[in-house]
C-alpha cells in the first residue's frame, strides 16, 4: 500500500513539472516594464478615443486578441472572464480587449463581446485600433502571420496599465486567478516584494500570494513544513499514553 | 563604518560590558572574604526581584520590537514609481545586470549599469542556478541593503542612492567554490 | 555497577568529542589563517574544511549534550546503555562518511547544504549522496537516542508531570525535577528537527533519483533546512542547561533547585517559541510572507525571554552574596552562562529584521553562534565532563581550575569572537576564503582571530588534559 501512495505522490509531483514547461517565458514578462504605454487612438462603438482617456479614469488591463483565432484567444478570454468573476478585489480596473488583426472590424469586436455576453458589461471594452504596430511595440506583443493556416502565431498577453499609463505588470499565457489578482493589485499601486517565476516551482510551494487580502496563503509546502512538528507532538502524546504507569506497575 | 553598523556595534559593546560587569560583581560577592562577616547571605525577596527582572526584560524586548518592526526592508519606497529598473540574474559565479529583461532561451543580457542619484530604482533579482545573495556595498565598502537571489522567484528591492560613485554588488549566500569572487558593480551619477 | 557502565560509555564519548574538537579548532584556525593571507589553501580545500568544521562542531557538542543528559537521567529513570551505544555507532559511521565525502569526495556545499547547491556537483559524483546519507545516518541514530530517552522518562512520569503542568495547580503530589522538565522540552525540539532533516533528505533524494527532473521549491527547502539547522544548534545549549540545573547547586554544596510554576511555564513557552525562531534565517528572502518574518522576530525575541529570565536570574541569585565553593565545574557553568547571554544579545540584534539587513550573512552571524557555542555550551559541557570523571564527593580537596587557564580561555575565546563581531560591523561577508582588496580589513581581523584562537586552543587543551587522562583510566580500568 505504501508503495502505491508513494507512486501517486511521485506521479503528482512529476505532473506538476509538465505544467511548468512554459516557464521559460517568464522573463519576457519583464519586457517594457515601467515604460509608458503608447497613447494610440482606439475605436469603441464607432467613436475614436485616445488610450489615455481610459487609463486616466481607472487602471486598465489590455488583452490583445483577434476574432478569427482558432487557437488560444477564445479560451483565454473565457478563462479571464471566469477568473475575474471570482476576484472581488474592490479595486477599480477595466478590461480592454483590443484586436491586433487589421481585418477585424468594429462589428467583429462587438460580436466577440456578445459571444461572451459582455456587450453590456461596463468593465469590458472591446475595441480596434489603426496603430496596431505602435501598440505591439509598446506592449512587447509579437504576432507572426502564418499564411498556410491563415492564422497568427502569437502569445496570450495581458498588459496591466496604471492610471499614469505606466506598464506595471505583464502576464503571458493562461494564468491562474492569483496571477491575475496580482496584476490588478500592481496596477492599483500595490507593491508585492516578490513573485515566483511560473513553471519553475513544483506544487510544493510554501505560499501563494493573495492580493485580495494582501497576504500570502499557506500552500502545500507550508503544510509539509509543519509535518515534522505535528508528527513530533503526536509521537509524544502516543509515547506518553503508551508508557503511562508502566514504571509503577513493574515496581 | 556607517552609522547603522556603528550603532549596532556600540549597542553590543555596551551590553557586553554590562553583562561582564554584572557577572564579575556577582562572582566577587560570593568569595569567602566578602561573605564572611557581612552577616548577609543570598538575595532577599528573590521571587519579587525575579518578577521585576522578567518584567524589565519583557518591557525592553517589547520596546525594541515596536521600534524595529515597522522598519522592515520589504516595502522600501513601495509608493514611488522607480526611475529605473535593473534586472539581475545571479548565477555561479557572476551577476548579469541589464535594463532589459532576458529573452526566453537566451543567456541573460549583461550591460554596464548607470543609475540616477536621488531617485528610486528597482532591482528585480533572481537566480539561474543556486541560492545567491545580492548585497549592495556603498562607495565606502559598507553593506547598505541586500536581498537574496532564489531560483524560481524574483525579489524586488527598491532603493534610493544619494551619493554618486561606484557601488559594488557581492554575493552573500554561499554558492560554491568561487563564492568570494562573485561580484559586480554599477555607477550612480 | 550500572553507574560504572554508564561512566564507561560516557568516557568514550568524552574522548571522541575531545579529539574531534581539537581537530575542528585546528581547521578553524587554518581557515582564519587563509583568510588572513598567512597561508595558501586551494579554494575547494577551504570550503571542504569549512563544511567539515561546521558539521563536526555541531555534531560533537550535540552528542556531548545528549550523552551528559543521558548519564544524568539514570538518577531518576531507568535508561539503557544500548541506545547510547547505538547512537555512538551511528555517530561514528556518520562522521566517517561525512569526512570521506568532504576530504576524499571534495564535497564542499557547507554543512547547511542549502538546496540546490549540493545538486550542482562540483566534486566527485558520489560525494553528494554520501554526504546526505551521512546526515541521514546521524539523524536516525540521534532520533532513536532521543525517543529512547523520552520513553524512559514517560515510563516514570506522566505527560502532565513531564511537562510540569502539575505546578499550575494549587496542590500537587509528584515533583518533577527541573532537569527532567528541561530534558523533555529539549528532546521534543530535537525530535522535531531530526524528523525535518529526514524529510528534507527525502526530498533531496527524490530529486537525485528522478535524475534532477523533479525540481523542488527552493523556498520550501530553505525553510526545512533552517528548521533543522537552526533548531539543532539551538537545542545544544538547552541540553547543557539541563545539566546546569541539575549540577550547579549540587557541586556548590547547596540544596537542589526545586521546580515551580514559573520554571514550568518558562520552559513550556520555550518549547513552542523555539519551533518558530528559525524563520529569521529567511529575513532576506522577500518571497517569504511578511507575517512569517514578523513571527520570526517575535519568536526569536521571546524564545530567549523565559529561559533567560528564569535561568540567568537563578544563576545570578544563586551566586550573589552566597559563599560558594568554587571548583572547575561550577566556575565553568558560571562562565558558560555568561557566554550564552552575550551570544544571546548578539543573536537578538541579528534577529531584528531591520538590523538583519546589515548583518545577514556577514561575520556577525558566526560571531553570535560561536559565542554561545564556544564560550557557552562548550564550557557547560566541559563543566559536566569535569564533574563526571572525578570522584567528586570523595575528594578531600576540591580540584580547582588554575587562574592561568581561566585567563587564557577568556582572552583567547573573547578575543577570537570580538574579531568576528568587528568583521560583522565592517560588513565583512561570512564564508569567503579570501577577502577582496576593498575588504582587506577582514584579512587583518582574521589574522588576529587566528592568534586568539590558538590561545583558546591552548586553554582548552590545558583544561581537558586531566579530564582526558581520567577518561582513559576509567575506560581501561573497567575493562581489565
Amino acid at each position: 500500500m505504501y508503495k502505491n501512495i508513494f507512486l501517486c505522490f511521485f506521479l503528482i509531483l512529476t505532473r506538476s513539472l509538465s505544467w511548468g514547461l512554459d516557464g521559460k517565458e517568464a522573463l519576457s514578462e519583464e519586457e517594457n516594464i515601467y515604460q509608458k504605454i503608447a497613447n494610440v487612438a482606439i475605436t469603441v462603438k464607432g467613436k475614436e478615443y485616445p488610450l489615455s482617456a481610459f487609463y486616466s479614469k481607472s487602471p486598465i488591463i489590455i488583452a490583445q486578441v483577434f476574432t478569427r483565432c482558432t487557437g488560444i484567444c477564445m479560451p483565454f478570454l473565457l478563462q479571464l472572464k471566469t477568473n475575474l468573476q471570482f476576484i472581488q478585489t474592490g479595486k477599480s480596473y477595466k478590461i480592454l480587449v483590443l484586436s491586433f488583426d487589421p481585418r477585424d472590424s468594429e462589428s467583429d469586436m462587438q460580436q466577440l463581446a456578445e459571444t461572451f455576453s459582455l456587450q453590456n458589461d461596463s468593465n469590458w471594452i472591446f475595441a480596434t485600433t489603426d496603430e496596431i504596430e505602435t501598440l505591439n511595440n509598446s506592449t512587447g506583443f509579437r504576432a507572426l502571420w502564418d499564411s498556410s493556416s491563415l492564422q497568427y502565431s502569437h502569445e496570450a498577453l495581458l498588459t496591466g496599465i496604471n492610471s499614469e499609463g505606466i506598464i506595471k505588470k505583464k502576464l503571458i499565457g493562461m494564468k491562474n486567478r492569483e496571477a491575475i489578482s496580482n496584476l490588478i493589485s500592481e496596477i492599483n499601486h500595490g507593491f508585492i516584494p516578490s513573485y515566483s517565476i511560473p513553471g519553475q516551482n513544483s506544487m510544493l510551494n510554501c505560499f501563494n500570494y493573495d492580493p485580495v487580502s494582501g497576504k500570502n496563503k499557506p500552500g502545500i509546502g507550508f503544510l509539509i513544513m509543519a509535518v515534522p512538528a505535528l508528527a513530533t507532538f503526536l509521537l509524544v502524546l502516543l509515547l506518553g499514553y503508551l508508557s503511562k504507569g508502566l514504571y509503577h506497575r513493574r515496581t | 563604518m556607517n552609522p547603522q553598523h556603528l550603532n549596532i556595534l556600540i549597542l553590543f559593546i555596551v551590553m557586553l560590558i554590562i553583562i561582564v560587569g554584572v557577572f564579575v560583581y556577582v562572582y566577587r560577592t560570593s568569595l569567602p572574604r566578602n561573605t564572611e562577616g557581612s552577616g548577609q547571605s543570598g538575595l532577599s525577596n528573590p521571587n519579587q526581584k525575579r518578577f521585576l527582572f522578567f518584567v524589565i526584560l519583557a518591557a525592553v524586548l517589547v520596546i525594541l520590537l515596536t521600534a524595529t518592526l515597522p522598519k522592515t526592508p520589504y516595502y522600501y519606497f513601495a509608493n514611488e514609481e522607480p526611475a529605473k529598473v535593473v534586472f539581475v540574474v545571479a548565477r555561479q559565479f557572476s551577476f548579469a545586470m541589464s535594463y532589459q529583461s532576458g529573452k526566453p532561451g537566451t543567456p541573460p543580457p549583461n550591460e554596464a549599469i548607470e543609475l540616477p542619484a536621488g531617485k528610486t530604482v528597482e532591482f528585480r533579482v533572481t537566480s539561474n542556478d543556486v541560492n545567491h545573495g545580492f548585497a549592495i556595498y556603498d562607495t565606502q565598502n559598507q553593506l547598505i541593503v541586500q536581498t537574496q537571489a532564489m531560483p524560481g522567484y524574483v525579489n524586488r528591492l527598491r532603493w534610493k542612492f544619494e551619493q554618486p560613485g561606484h557601488y559594488s554588488i557581492r554575493c552573500l549566500e554561499f554558492c560554491g567554490a568561487a563564492h568570494a569572487f562573485m561580484e559586480s558593480s554599477f555607477l550612480v551619477k | 555497577m550500572a553507574e560504572l557502565k554508564h561512566k564507561r560509555v560516557l568516557s568514550l564519548w568524552i574522548l571522541t568529542v575531545f579529539l574531534l574538537f581539537v581537530a575542528s579548532i585546528i581547521m578553524g584556525i587554518l581557515m582564519r589563517l587563509t583568510q588572513g593571507n598567512a597561508m595558501k589553501m586551494d579554494v575547494s580545500g577551504f570550503f571542504e574544511i569549512m563544511t567539515v568544521h561546521g558539521a563536526t562542531m555541531i555534531g560533537i557538542w550535540f552528542v556531548a549534550g545528549m550523552a551528559s543528559v543521558h548519564y544524568l537521567l539514570h538518577r531518576y529513570v531507568r535508561v539503557t546503555t544500548w541506545i547510547n551505544l547505538f547512537a555512538m555507532v551511528f555517530t561514528v559511521i556518520g562522521v566517517v562518511m561525512l569526512w570521506c565525502a568532504a576530504f576524499i569526495g571534495k564535497f564542499h556545499a557547507g554543512w547547511t547544504f542549502l538546496y540546490p547547491l549540493p545538486l550542482f556537483v562540483a566534486w566527485k559524483h558520489w560525494a553528494t549522496p554520501v554526504f546526505l546519507s551521512a546526515l541521514g545516518v546521524l539523524s536516525v541514530g540521534w532520533l532513536v537516542w532521543s525517543v529512547g530517552m523520552l520513553v524512559a522518562i514517560f515510563k516514570k512520569y506522566t505527560l502532565q508531570q513531564a511537562f510540569g503542568w502539575q505546578y499550575f495547580k494549587k496542590v500537587h503530589q509528584v515533583d518533577t525535577p527541573p532537569f527532567i522538565l528541561i530534558t523533555v522540552v529539549t528532546l521534543i525540539g530535537i525530535v522535531a528537527c531530526l524528523l525535518t532533516a529526514l524529510l528534507l533528505l527525502g526530498l533531496f533524494f527524490s530529486e537525485i533519483a528522478s535524475g534532477n527532473k523533479l525540481v523542488h521549491d527552493a523556498l520550501l527547502m530553505k525553510n526545512l533546512t533552517y528548521f533543522f539547522g537552526h533548531t539543532v544548534a539551538n537545542e545544544i545549549l538547552y541540553l547543557c542547561l539541563a545539566t546546569l540545573y541539575e549540577l550547579l547547586p549540587e557541586v556548590s554544596g547547596r540544596p537542589k533547585w526545586k521546580n515551580s510554576w514559573y520554571i514550568a511555564l518558562a520552559w513550556n513557552a520555550t518549547m513552542i517559541f523555539i519551533l518558530f525562531a528559525f524563520f529569521h534565517h529567511m529575513y532576506m528572502d522577500f518571497v517569504q510572507p511578511e507575517a512569517m518574518q514578523v513571527i520570526g522576530q517575535l519568536a526569536s525575541y521571546f524564545a530567549s525571554l523565559p529561559a533567560v529570565a528564569v535561568t540567568l536570574f537563578s544563576v545570578l541569585a544563586f551566586v550573589f552574596k552566597n559563599s560558594i565553593r568554587w571548583t572547575t565545574t561550577n566556575l565553568l557553568f558560571f562562565l558558560g552562562t555568561m557566554g550564552w547571554i552575550i551570544g544571546g544579545v548578539g543573536a537578538v540584534i541579528d534577529s531584528t529584521i531591520s538590523a538583519n539587513v546589515f548583518l545577514h550573512n556577514s561575520l556577525w552571524v558566526p560571531a553570535h553562534f560561536h559565542t554561545y557555542l564556544a564560550m557557552g555550551s562548550v564550557l557547560m559541557s566541559l563543566a559536566f565532563f569535569n564533574w563526571v570523571v572525578f570522584d567528586f564527593y570523595n575528594q578531600s580537596e576540591p580540584e580547582k581550575i588554575s587562574r592561568l587557564q581561566i585567563i587564557l580561555l577568556l582572552i583567547g575565546g573573547f578575543g577570537f569572537l570580538l574579531m568576528f563581531y568587528l568583521g560583522g560591523a565592517y560588513s565583512i561577508p561570512r564564508r569567503f576564503n579570501v577577502y577582496p582588496s576593498q575588504l582587506s580589513i577582514g584579512s587583518a581581523l582574521a589574522l588576529a582571530a587566528a592568534a586568539f584562537a590558538v590561545v583558546y586552543l591552548i586553554a582548552i587543551i590545558l583544561i581537558n588534559i586531566r579530564i582526558v587522562k581520567r577518561c582513559i583510566k576509567i575506560f581501561s580500568s573497567a575493562s581489565s
